[in-house]
């Protein structure tokens, strides 16, 4: 893994220092537009993250102690759409011409012509930060599920209901400190993903200037070398400004873990924070149907031939030539599938390796855990476009990998990271005792891990499995650069198509790729449920 | 970096590409002749990457189609890679220079022109001179057409095959706005009498920058200093005139000038959503063909500028490091014959202007020509050439720092 994965990841910057050079280095502040593009991207990733988790906490709350099926279900979809995908229909959800409106028009509004207001792409990227938030949200709800199922927590919970807290209160005092830290990382990951991706900035995000992402890869898209360099430079700023960012908000965050601590243990039954929870509850609940809209409105796309200001609903439709067209059993079909199991089997097992070799080494310290920490997700802590080019870079300057294989690497990567972060939890939270009762009655440690653990963490290690899919699924940069072109995949169709601009095209290949990445999703969760039919203690377990 | 050692492969493949360069111009037509059918020999069972824009869905068909063509007739196998954005490829191509993979490229062929086409015949990353040696190449209008050697007033020299013809034309929704001017001067009144409905696609984007030189070359007294290097030119006078304008116009553009579509497929959207009512394109035949694939209005229009259009010719180019460079010529070939020129120009299939000059052709070839079109004429106009390539980064610069920031 380490091989693999870290030290790869961490040769990066050093390789793009080099190859952009001091001089662009310095000349990248004297951009037009650098200050402005940098605050936009702070400001809208660290909303982003700050709304998701808020509205992920509140829905939480909401379902805390009761069923979360619903919760449960509706998530996977959020999570399997694409964030290109997700933008474009957001952003046809809410534009001058968009549904809403069209919905209302002409009959309420009176106007036969979309308006001038425009709620897309404002200034300072706030709808970009509702964009990421949207898809924030499920990553950081699915986690958190399983973290708060855990069987310590549900008692105090129960005990503090019966004291009298209301329940969002009792929340807020007793499973959300649990929850913020077993999302440390998971916050840190969805932060950097937001300042640095540029699929949902370049649909939603403002233009003059853009999000220093955007700023970045327009500049890596000039043809010169000076103007490559410079983009190269650029990318190697944000880098450096996200883990700014992120040391700023570690601080903020161990400020207010010391005060939240106080304000818990005071005794209050009822508090502010409950009640905006309650609130923050059906603001979730908004947004997740606002969520849904936006799907829909992208699911009627796909068939759309003709829809033009202010009908309601498409004009003329397409023919479904397209499903077979773009078919199921298309190359690109062939390859997302095949790099999609391929990676994320490969990048399971080794995060699993990963995550057992450091229990094994019972780090106690905190700074300990988080240097294993650290090596395994080290991939996810650099831009994307900062990574890729170098690791190119790196294998053209010695491996010379074929094309399938350095994209397979590329994807693996991050299969790993993402594994690594679903599976630590759940390992190092099962109950030591089961392994030392299979080692007490005799059984070698191989087989008190393969017979004993692997099976009663069957689910977490499926729910694992089932996100390196999708992250291999909607895999542009790593599968495009590595692949050096001659990997055709759903989502490189789908990102030329948007590049296009035709929202139907667009569409159409969102649906495939999500088609795979859904049925990925469901038919790994429902491993378990076949398997256990009849031990369903086991679940109890662990979640 | 290391320095490395050429490998026999590679030192084979470096001789075949001198010697190529050493056979420009052919000694007579017979070896020519006989080069070719040693190309054709080397190119069958090739495969051929062609790197090319794919966000266009009728253009990628049509590559689909030609494919199928060289692979019945040559036995050459065609992938489209589908781009995003060409200087992705253009980049690819300086990292595998840098890094001395001097051979087994990943690039066979390249969707190029403009600035890209500079950039990379100026870091030496193409192969050739091939392009005026291949047969195809006798029935291109270089005279009438002299943008098909002088690619944005950079001489091709043979590194790059014309593959079309392009020329700056505005796509008009006639029912939404019968009076949108063809005189930039007067979008001014017009856009402020139509508030929000008409915009540009932000430069650098190729369309963006090109309405930037096309209101420079109209509003400017100062025009001939557009066409020599702008380092000579007071630049701060020649485009004077520009920025007034564009001041002028932008609180009246589409979200008041704070924001611009990314590209031009991005203000077609907008135009299709009914948000404008004008858009910029580089196909005169565009406007039409979207009418036919029932994405716009049928009451759409195209016009010209007044005073003329911005023309220019996009090519494909092989990169140096091409692992397919005789099948890629094949290719290259088949996309100048008249067969595919024809099926270019038609309305159904892609609506792109031939490079080929018509009095070269058959009868029946010219009739399918027109045919394709359903009589519409691929010009709008007198064709303005482009201005020297220098002015394209500086006014791009010029408006990122004004209105981009």
């Amino acid at each position: 893994m380490v091989a693999l994965v870290s030290v790869p990841a961490a040769l990066a910057l050093p390789v793009l220092v080099v190859l952009s050079g001091p001089e662009a280095l310095v000349q990248a502040f004297a951009l037009p537009g650098y200050a402005k593009a940098a605050g936009i991207a702070v400001i809208s990733a660290g909303l982003g993250t700050v709304l998701a988790l808020v509205l992920a906490g509140a829905l939480l709350s909401g379902v805390a102690g009761r069923s979360d099926r619903w919760l449960r279900l509706s998530m996977p979809p959020l999570l399997a759409t694409p964030h290109a995908a997700m933008a474009v229909g957001l952003a046809f959800l809410i534009a001058p011409s968009g549904w809403l409106i069209r919905l209302l028009s002409p009959w309420a509004t009176g106007l036969d012509r979309p308006p001038l207001f425009s709620m897309v792409q404002d200034p300072w990227g706030l709808s970009l930060a509702v964009g990421l938030a949207i898809k924030e949200l499920p990553f950081f709800v699915l986690l958190a599920l399983s973290a708060t199922r855990r069987d310590s927590l549900q008692p105090a919970f129960r005990a503090a209901i019966s004291l009298g807290y209301d329940r969002h209160t009792a929340f807020a005092k007793i499973i959300a400190p649990h929850l913020l830290k077993a999302l440390n990382l998971p916050i840190v990951i969805a932060f950097i993903y937001g300042i640095s991706a540029v699929d949902m900035a370049s649909v939603l995000g403002p233009t003059t200037p853009p999000p220093l992402s955007v700023l970045a890869l327009n500049q890596v898209s000039d043809p010169s070398a000076e103007g490559w360099r410079l983009g190269l430079a650029l990318s190697l700023h944000l880098a450096v400004l996200t883990f700014a960012a992120l040391l700023i908000l570690g601080g903020l965050v161990a400020t207010m873990r010391a005060v939240a601590g106080r304000w818990a243990s005071n005794g209050n039954r009822r508090s502010l924070v409950g009640t905006a929870l309650a609130a923050a509850s059906l603001v979730g609940r908004g947004t997740l149907v606002f969520a849904v809209l936006a799907l829909l409105s992208l699911l009627l796309w796909a068939f759309a031939q003709r829809w033009r200001f202010p009908a309601p609903w498409p004009q003329s439709w397409t023919g479904l030539d397209w499903v077979w067209a773009r078919g199921l059993m298309s190359v690109e079909s062939l390859n997302t599938l095949w790099l999609a199991l391929a990676s994320a089997l490969i990048g399971l097992l080794l995060a699993l390796a990963f995550v057992l070799a450091e229990r094994q080494a019972r780090t106690v310290t905190t700074r300990g855990a988080m240097a294993w920490s650290g090596l395994a997700v080290l991939p996810l802590l650099i831009p994307q476009m900062t990574l890729i080019p170098a690791l190119l870079l790196i294998d053209l300057n010695g491996l010379r990998l074929p094309p399938w294989m350095l994209a397979l690497w590329g994807h693996v990567m991050f299969t790993a990271a993402y594994g690594y972060l679903t599976l630590r939890g759940p390992i190092m939270a099962l109950d030591p005792h089961y392994r030392q009762v299979a080692l007490a009655l005799g059984r070698p440690r191989w087989q008190a891990l393969l017979l004993v653990e692997l099976p009663i963490l069957l689910r977490p290690i499926m729910a694992s499995l089932a996100i390196g899919l999708s992250v291999s699924v909607a895999a542009y940069l790593s599968t495009l650069t590595l692949g050096q072109g001659r990997i055709e995949t759903f989502t490189i169709e789908a990102v030329s198509a948007a590049s296009g601009g035709s929202r139907r095209t667009a569409a159409q290949f969102a649906l495939a790729q999500a088609f795979w990445a859904l049925l990925f999703f469901f038919s790994a969760l429902s491993v378990p449920d076949l398997l256990y039919r009849r031990r369903r203690g086991l679940a109890a377990h662990v979640a | 970096m290391p320095s490395k050692q050429f490998s026999p492969i590679q030192v084979a493949v470096l001789g075949f590409a001198l010697s190529l360069m050493s056979l420009a111009p052919p000694a007579s037509a017979q070896s020519a002749d006989q080069d070719w059918s040693q190309t054709l020999t080397a190119a069958a069972g090739q495969t051929v990457f062609f790197n090319a824009w794919g966000g266009d869905e009728r253009i990628n068909a049509y590559i689909a189609w030609a494919g199928d063509r060289v692979k019945e007739d040559h036995g050459v196998t065609v992938r489209h890679v589908k781009l995003s954005d060409t200087a992705e490829a253009v980049n690819r191509v300086r990292l595998e220079k840098q890094a001395g993979k001097t051979s087994k490229g990943s690039i066979d062929l390249l969707w190029i022109n403009g600035e890209n086409f500079a950039a990379m015949k100026a870091g030496e990353l193409l192969f050739g001179p091939w392009a005026e040696q291949v047969p195809a190449f006798g029935k291109v209008d270089v005279v009438g057409k002299p943008t098909t050697v002088l690619d944005f007033q950079t001489p091709t020299e043979g590194l790059e095959a014309p593959w079309g013809m392009a020329q700056f034309n505005v796509i008009v929704d006639d029912e939404n706005a019968p009076d949108f001017p063809t005189d930039l001067g007067a979008l001014i009144e017009w856009s402020a009498v139509n508030p929000g409905r008409f915009t540009y696609p932000q430069p650098p984007n190729f369309l963006g920058t090109t309405f930037l030189k096309q209101a420079a070359l109209a509003l400017s007294s100062h025009q001939d200093a557009l066409y020599e290097p702008v380092e000579a030119a007071d630049f701060e006078r020649v485009t004077e005139s520009l920025w007034a304008f564009l001041d002028a116009l932008h609180p009246n553009l589409w979200q008041r000038g704070r924001n611009f579509p990314a590209s031009g497929p991005a203000a077609q959207q907008l135009l299709s959503d009914g948000e404008t009512a004008a858009t910029l394109s580089f196909f005169p035949l565009e406007g039409p063909a979207l009418v036919t694939a029932d994405t716009l209005n049928a009451a759409t229009v195209v016009k010209g500028f007044d005073g003329g259009s911005i023309g220019n010719t996009h090519f494909v180019a092989i990169p140096f490091n091409s692992s397919a460079s005789a099948g890629a010529q094949v290719f290259a070939n088949f996309l100048m014959t008249p067969e595919a020129q024809i099926r270019k120009q038609s309305l159904d299939a892609w609506g792109d202007a031939t490079v080929l000059n018509e009095a070269s052709l058959s009868d029946a070839q010219r009739a399918a020509l027109l045919d394709a079109t359903n009589g519409l004429s691929v010009s709008i106009g007198p064709v303005l050439p482009e201005p020297h390539p220098s002015w394209t980064d500086a006014l791009e610069a010029a408006w990122t720092q004004r209105y981009g920031s």
